[in-house]
């Protein structure tokens, strides 16, 4: 006789274990689970067969895989939760019992603990690391526009706002920017960095509205994780640079009457104005790490000379930024194309408003005193010419003018789609051939349609006239097929109890009635 | 295992693991100046204004227990028992505090965590059974970080974690673009327009009508009389209605039919037979083109299970998996009314949160779950009132009445 195999013994139901059992286990609280569970980079699983997996019933449960909840069983960090909660408990326990010394020295000696092994076992590899920037990055913009609530602390927000301007001190150095695009979101950005794509978005410089469906708490959780990485990515790419981490200003500019205090330098390098320090003078060649297939060695050396050509775009260009406009966008943009760029009270202020050596003002709000030796352009100007990869006409761009339409870099021609205008006139200008973008009826496309202007195609007025009519014939059939539907209808309403007898009396009814015709039938036939 | 053994634990570091990251702290500790590391805190946090504390039950009971005694004495009350007596309030500022690592934990990050040299130095051992008892050793007392299941190697969902923008979503887009891009948002929420519809439609009605229960009845009724009344027209009345009635039934065939009807059948088979022996002989001729269909099908369908299969797999990959059984609804990108489209990067009102993009963004693919309200217990939370008669024997004496 054979063991006796139960059901729900192996295969599915023992691979899976529901969340509420992992708990048990685990022995921790949701909040520690649910913090280890991001920590760690553990997700649930959808197992194939619920039912199997949930030994016959087919509630809705969350999964994990039972080798996942060993693997955090494991983990060193539980310890540190635990004694967490103790240090709370005991810090909550001396704060009602007004014991102040003991207060303070337990906040003194509060546990801590580091993400770094975290960080070093989720991403063996600095690749690995590259690879998840971009949600990495998004967050931490995120966050560091935040206002400080209980569930996100002050310390984090200000690591954030440090980190995300270590990394865009970052880009601008090594010129990796490639593409921007203003949407109504934020601001999208994208940066070759090491052979890979990061793109992120920023969001606009305004006050963060009412979020009703986001969790704080999983926000500041993953938050923390990302922080730890990106502290240790921005390391890592600022020594492949060559720069000093965390980052100095250069010395370049004669600095005697500055009083420096602490916080004084955080602003002026938070503020993207000035490049920071190098620990060798000479600047990395251009690189392309991306190649694809069909790249000739020509397109490669084309490529080269257009990622050198973006590198000293702005170089002969001074910018001053007015007030209104965004200031970490523009100077992110101007100067990692070669530019130098000030504002109006800015800490590292490299020269004035009434500076003659400027050549592009930015502005966004109607013009007040003009200067004739700079060009005023509203600051979509800026982020045209870097997607163009040339500097464009400003008049166009001039303030108070109607601004052409910002197309996003992020769209790329396919043979067959169509083609906005104004990307067709820019591919014409550099000389490239568009026979294949344009459809057999694209002339009538052409027209300009400027925006502003948008009027409804006019109706023809419709005039009035007389014509003779028709006499009005009642279809009898119709009205006949139509008492009879109604007739249906009204059957339809009949309640249920009452069905049976009405159609028993109608049966009986028409059988009396075809009776009477059969014997009349009858009668006529004799 | 004896009690000194066990003691004998303690005293091996149990972090040993973290202390190659300490290595690297104390080296950097001990370059680190003065400055760096401490702080003089020049924050002067003012105490709020404090209200006079509320005395607690205890401090009344006190007080009133000491007025007491002093009124039966005739003593003079003590004007110091009768001020309030307010502990300190404690200020806590996360400011005045500094915790003592905040200094240090810049400084822990202050190195390439990629490096190979920040590794674990082997540990050189003569014996071979040395090192097999270091690493159980490690084991056990868990200073060797385990390593990572295969299992655990998995991932979510391969889609970007930044999802490309639309054309049309730009701040100052083109008419094409733009439009295109509004009509999918609408297109969006007609859908959901139609499912509350739908939902509203199944709803009882709201305006029931002032017709009593007896009224249908007298519906019924009326109908029937019209029946009749219809039934009397209907000789006159030459065209036919829609409410035909069932065709009279046919009168049994005679013998005479019966055996038309045979031959009549034995001759439709018999051309069924002619036909198919004509239809085989085709048939045979297009064998070639009838095989060749055959393997083409059998062909198109093996690629449609692959291609089926294929399809899963990139579901299960790209897919928003159901997590959970909370519901999931996706994130509504922010469009610009055409007022408010003036293409003035100053003048752009404020739509959409990126926090929000990013947490449904998470739930998208696969990596936060949705947990959904709390299941609700069927568990009655009101309970009857027991009446329980409560009789002592006591109570019964002589005389007295029990009821």
């Amino acid at each position: 006789m054979g063991r006796i195999r139960k059901k729900f013994q192996s295969g599915t139901s023992s691979i899976y274990i529901s969340r509420k059992k992992a708990l048990k286990k685990l022995q921790l609280t949701l909040k520690d689970f649910r913090r280890l569970c991001i920590l760690k980079g553990i997700y649930p699983r959808e197992p194939l067969h619920k039912k199997k997996a949930n030994k016959g019933s087919t509630e809705n449960k969350i999964y994990y895989h039972v080798k996942d909840v060993n693997f955090l069983a494991n983990e060193p960090l539980i310890n540190k939760f635990r004694e967490y909660k103790i240090f709370l408990r005991r810090l909550t326990r001396a704060k009602a019992k007004g014991q102040k010394d003991h207060a303070e020295r337990l906040l003194e000696n509060k546990p801590q603990f580091r993400l770094d092994l975290l960080v070093k076992e989720r991403y063996p590899t600095f690749a690995s690391a590259l690879r998840d920037m971009d949600d990495a990055l998004c967050l931490l913009f995120a966050f560091a526009a935040l206002p400080r609530t209980k569930a996100v602390k002050g310390n984090v927000v200000a690591d954030c706002r440090r980190l995300t301007t270590e990394f865009m001190h970052y880009v601008i150095e090594s010129h990796s920017l490639t593409k921007t695009f203003v949407s109504i979101k934020g601001i999208y950005y994208q940066a070759e960095i090491m052979g890979e794509k990061i793109t992120w978005i920023v969001p606009h410089e305004r006050g963060i509205g009412h979020v009703t469906e986001v969790d704080f708490n999983v926000m500041a959780t993953f938050v923390d994780f990302y922080v730890a990485m990106i502290s240790f990515v921005n390391f890592r790419l600022y020594k492949a640079l060559g720069l000093f981490y965390p980052p100095k200003l250069s010395n370049n500019v004669d600095e005697k009457n500055f009083v420096f205090e602490e916080n004084d330098l955080d602003e002026k390098i938070y503020s993207l104005a000035r490049p920071i320090a190098r620990t060798q003078t000479s600047e990395p060649e251009p690189t392309i790490d991306t190649f694809s297939e069909s790249d000739t060695q020509e397109s490669l050396a084309e490529k080269m000379k257009i990622a050198q050509a973006l590198r000293t775009l702005f170089a002969k260009c001074k910018f001053f930024l007015n007030r209104e406009v965004s200031k970490e966008a523009m100077a992110l943009i101007i100067r990692s194309c070669g530019g130098t760029v000030s504002w109006e009270g800015c800490i590292a202020k490299v020269y004035d408003e009434k500076n003659e050596k400027i050549t592009h003002h930015v502005i966004d709000r109607p013009l007040d005193n003009v200067d004739i030796n700079r060009a005023y352009v509203q600051p979509q100007w800026v982020f045209d010419s870097f997607n163009a990869r040339k500097l464009l006409p400003t008049d166009k761009y001039a303030p108070g003018r109607t601004l052409p339409p910002h197309l996003s870099p992020f769209v790329e021609e396919k043979i067959g789609e169509y083609v906005p205008l104004e990307k067709i006139e820019q591919l014409k200008e550099d000389g490239k051939d568009i026979t294949h973008l344009l459809k057999p009826d694209e002339d009538k496309k052409k027209e300009v349609k400027p925006k502003r202007q948008k009027t409804k195609p006019e109706t023809p007025e419709s005039g009035m006239s007389v014509k003779t009519g028709k006499v009005f014939k009642e279809n009898l059939q119709k009205k006949l097929n139509q008492v009879g539907q109604e007739l249906k209808l009204r059957e339809m309403m009949i309640p249920k109890k009452h069905r049976r007898v009405y159609k028993k009396i109608k049966y009986g009814q028409k059988r009396q009635a075809s009776e009477k015709k059969k014997l009349e039938s009858k009668r006529q036939n004799n | 295992m004896g009690k000194g053994k066990k003691k004998g634990w303690k005293r091996v570091p149990r972090e040993a693991d973290e202390n190659i990251h300490d290595v690297n702290l104390k080296r950097h500790i001990s370059n680190l100046p003065d400055e760096e590391m401490f702080v003089i805190d020049t924050t002067a946090l003012p105490l709020e204004d404090e209200k006079p504390a509320e005395l607690t039950f205890k401090q009344k009971a006190a007080l009133k227990h000491k007025l007491c005694k002093s009124a039966l004495k005739d003593e003079d009350v003590d004007m110091k028992d009768l001020e309030l007596k307010t502990f300190p309030r404690v200020a806590f500022s996360s400011e005045t505090i500094k915790t003592r690592s905040n200094k240090l934990d810049q400084a822990s990050t202050k190195y390439d965590l990629w490096e190979e040299d920040n590794t674990k130095p082997a540990e050189s051992t003569s014996n071979d059974f040395e090192a097999v008892g270091i690493e159980h050793y490690d084991k056990v007392l868990q200073r060797k970080r385990r390593k990572a299941p295969k299992a655990t190697r998995f991932v979510p969902n391969i889609i970007p974690a930044v999802e490309i923008p639309k054309e049309g979503a730009s701040y100052n887009p083109t008419l094409d673009s733009y439009v295109a891009y509004a009509n999918q948002i609408v297109q969006e929420e007609l859908k959901m327009e139609k499912a509350e519809k739908k939902i509203n439609k199944n709803l009882p009605a709201k305006n029931v009508s002032n017709v009593g229960p007896g009224a249908e009845f007298e519906d019924f009724r009326s109908l029937l009389n019209r029946d009749e009344e219809e039934d009397a027209s209907d000789d006159e009345n030459p065209i036919s209605t829609n409410v035909s009635s069932k065709t009279a039934r046919t009168k049994p065939k005679t013998i005479k039919q019966k055996k038309l009807a045979l031959l009549r059948k034995i001759q439709s088979l018999q051309k069924d037979k002619e036909s198919m022996s004509k239809k085989q002989l085709q048939e045979f001729s297009n064998l070639k083109k009838t095989l060749r269909d055959v393997r083409k099908e059998e062909d198109e369908h093996k690629a449609k299970i692959a291609a089926r299969k294929q399809q899963k797999v990139l579901d299960s990959l790209t897919k928003r998996k159901k997590l959970g059984r909370g519901e999931f609804k996706a994130y509504e990108e922010p469009v610009l009314l055409t007022e408010e489209l003036t293409g003035n990067l100053r003048q752009l009102p404020s739509r959409g949160n990126i926090l929000e993009e990013r947490f449904k963004s998470l739930q998208k693919r696969n990596i936060l779950p949705i947990a959904g309200e709390r299941k609700k217990s069927n568990r009655k939370t009101t309970f009857k009132v027991k009446f329980v008669e409560k009789r002592s024997v006591k109570e019964v004496t002589k005389g007295s009445r029990v009821l």
